[in-house]
């Protein structure tokens, strides 16, 4: 995907309004792009604020069974100061 | 795995209520839920809080992952309704806070768009529609759509920026 197009659909990206294959030529182009980097950066977390007011108290239930399977397993850590994040990742 | 629960206490409601909210589904958003929090648990490093705080970062994931559901089911998402209810059970009233304002910021941030501009992310964000099928609905050019999409992110983007970067640094 070239530059144009790509930076064309930051703005559907962001909402998660792309299909699955676009979503990845997106991504692939952003990689070695510094100017879609930014604009990513900058309308992505735009989206993310759109949904913290849309919250809903989930069945008391689920907490303890997400906690009883984190238990399960010593993968992981949360750390809020984890070190230095990886964009790619945070597509899963 | 107190940090897990707390971190839960936190932002279970939003994680949940975006899920809800986008698939219209309380089993299927209580297993994105699930999901979203013992993704986190498992992959810490993939949360950069240079980039972003931990709220919207959690609201992403759980909206991306729940627009994934919705598509893969292949039926129009339905509103969430009923049992929306402001989150309780939370821990860091100055996170709170800080987060209701800048919920209300983009809020009005939404509220001050361009009608057509609104309605383009809307349907996108809410409903998890697609572009295209956005464009359809509206019946209006892709292209048009997409242009409307970017500005509008854009308008928001920079009107909760700035405060943004300076309260949570």
């Amino acid at each position: 995907m070239d530059h144009r197009a790509a930076n064309e659909l930051l703005g559907p990206y962001a909402l998660d309004a792309c299909d699955k294959a676009e979503t990845a030529a997106i991504e692939a182009h952003v990689l070695d792009c510094v100017t879609c980097q930014r604009d990513v950066a900058e309308i992505h977390e735009a989206s993310g604020w759109l949904g913290v007011f849309e919250t809903a108290i989930p069945a008391e239930w689920l907490r303890a069974a997400i906690l009883r399977e984190a238990a399960t397993d010593d993968r992981g850590r949360i750390d809020r100061r984890a070190g230095v994040g990886d964009r790619r990742a945070t597509r899963s | 795995l107190d940090a897990l629960g707390e971190v839960y206490d936190m932002y279970g409601a939003v994680v949940y209520g975006v899920a809800l909210k986008v698939t219209g589904e309380r089993a299927e958003a209580e297993a994105l839920t699930r999901e979203v929090f013992l993704d986190l648990w498992r992959h810490p490093e993939r949360f950069d809080p240079s980039r972003s705080p931990l709220r919207p970062w959690l609201a992403m994931l759980a909206h991306r992952r729940a627009v994934e559901a919705v598509r893969a089911r292949a039926a129009p998402s339905r509103q969430g309704d009923g049992m929306v209810a402001s989150s309780g059970r939370v821990l860091d009233l100055d996170e709170i806070m800080q987060s209701i304002i800048r919920a209300e910021e983009v809020r009005a941030a939404l509220a001050a768009l361009p009608e057509d501009q609104r309605t383009a992310i809307r349907l996108a964000y809410f409903a998890g529609k697609t572009y295209q099928q956005v464009a359809a609905a509206l019946d209006l050019p892709e292209d048009t759509v997409k242009a409307r999409m970017c500005s509008g992110l854009r308008r928001v983007a920079s009107s909760v920026h700035v405060a943004v970067v300076e309260e949570e640094r």
